[in-house]
């Protein structure tokens, strides 16, 4: 029987890993001052915002993200960008520019500043990560109303439930239905 | 109906693409490198008759430039293979330490090098490749060459059995 793999010449895939990017703290404060409204309604309920100004409600917001960073980063380009539902799938939305380490050599690329979405890990373990990507099938059900057949929502859809939660993979159901 | 579209989480496309203007690459070239042996074999006509080793050298860095430059587009296969590359009329290279090929054409679809490509790497083919479209199957022959679209077929054929 013939082999067939996706060659990525037909159908671009809905994320592309930017696996040697170089991360810049200074460009997520950005992307949440730039996003300020998105990232505020998504944290409102975990920061103390009696009497603080606007800065220092962006220090707190920044401090939960570093919480959230802690361990391996992922980084995936999608093909659609929303901060607002990025924040809504547990993802965290950046905007940075395309610098890229290679063997220790840095590189910028000719599209200067690219979008990803950070999934944070809390672990080093690769094999932890991955059981994380429910997150991102979330994401692309809200935004683009497509799902990969291979997703954990139709292998084990427990587990997708217990990643992202009842709610919202009732969601990511009507979406793609 | 679902909506299926592959997130590339799972399975990983074959083929990614990288958009680089041909300036970035001529003003970056330091950061280039290609195995020139195969790509003087592969341009072996050009240099037939010729024994100034210096002119040698510029009639193929000027050929491979030439088809770097045809098209800002260039491939990043999960196996990169130089010999098989040139076998199917892609050209070799690392930028950057990114391992790319580039079609060494424009104007016309050369999607059949790619799919080629991948076969003769990995055995494996993409459904919608040109090579199932009936009519088409002359057109990817022409563009692969005989001898490439047969080991291609051969291979598959030892799949159907």
């Amino acid at each position: 029987m013939t082999k067939f793999s996706n060659s990525g010449l037909y159908k671009q895939p809905f994320y592309k890993k930017v696996s040697d990017l170089v991360y810049d703290q200074d460009f997520l404060l950005d992307t949440l001052c730039d996003n300020y409204e998105v990232f505020f309604k998504h944290y409102a309920s975990e920061i103390e915002e009696l009497g603080e100004t606007k800065s220092q409600i962006i220090n707190q917001i920044t401090d939960l993200l570093l919480l959230k960073l802690y361990g391996e980063r992922l980084y995936f380009e999608p093909l659609v960008f929303n901060p607002d539902i990025a924040l809504e799938c547990g993802l965290i939305p950046l905007t940075t520019p395309n610098i890229r380490i290679n063997n220790n050599s840095l590189y910028r690329s000719c599209k200067d500043f690219i979008n990803v979405l950070i999934l944070p890990s809390g672990t080093f373990l690769k094999i932890w990560t991955e059981r994380l990507y429910p997150k991102l099938d979330a994401y692309q059900g809200l935004t683009d109303n497509s799902i990969d057949k291979e997703s954990y929502l139709f292998k084990d859809p427990e587990h997708f439930e217990a990643v992202v939660g009842k709610s919202l993979t009732q969601k990511v159901v009507n979406a793609i239905s | 109906m679902r909506k299926f579209l592959s997130s590339g989480l799972y399975e990983p496309p074959f083929f990614t693409k990288h958009r680089i203007e041909f300036n970035k690459i001529a003003s970056n070239i330091d950061d280039i490198s290609y195995d020139f042996i195969l790509v003087s074999n592969y341009y072996q006509d050009l240099i037939e008759g010729e024994q100034d080793e210096d002119r040698i050298r510029e009639i193929i860095e000027e050929s491979f430039f030439e088809a770097l430059r045809y098209l800002p587009l260039y491939f990043e296969p999960l196996v990169f293979n130089e010999k098989t590359a040139l076998e199917c009329g892609l050209i070799p290279f690392i930028f950057q330490d990114i391992k790319l090929l580039s079609l060494a054409g424009y104007g016309m679809n050369l999607s059949p090098k790619l799919d080629a490509y991948q076969v003769l790497v990995c055995g494996m083919i993409d459904k919608r490749s040109t090579y199932f479209h009936k009519r088409e199957k002359a057109y990817f022959e022409h563009v692969v060459g005989k001898g490439v679209y047969e080991k291609l077929e051969q291979i598959l054929a030892k799949q159907a059995l």
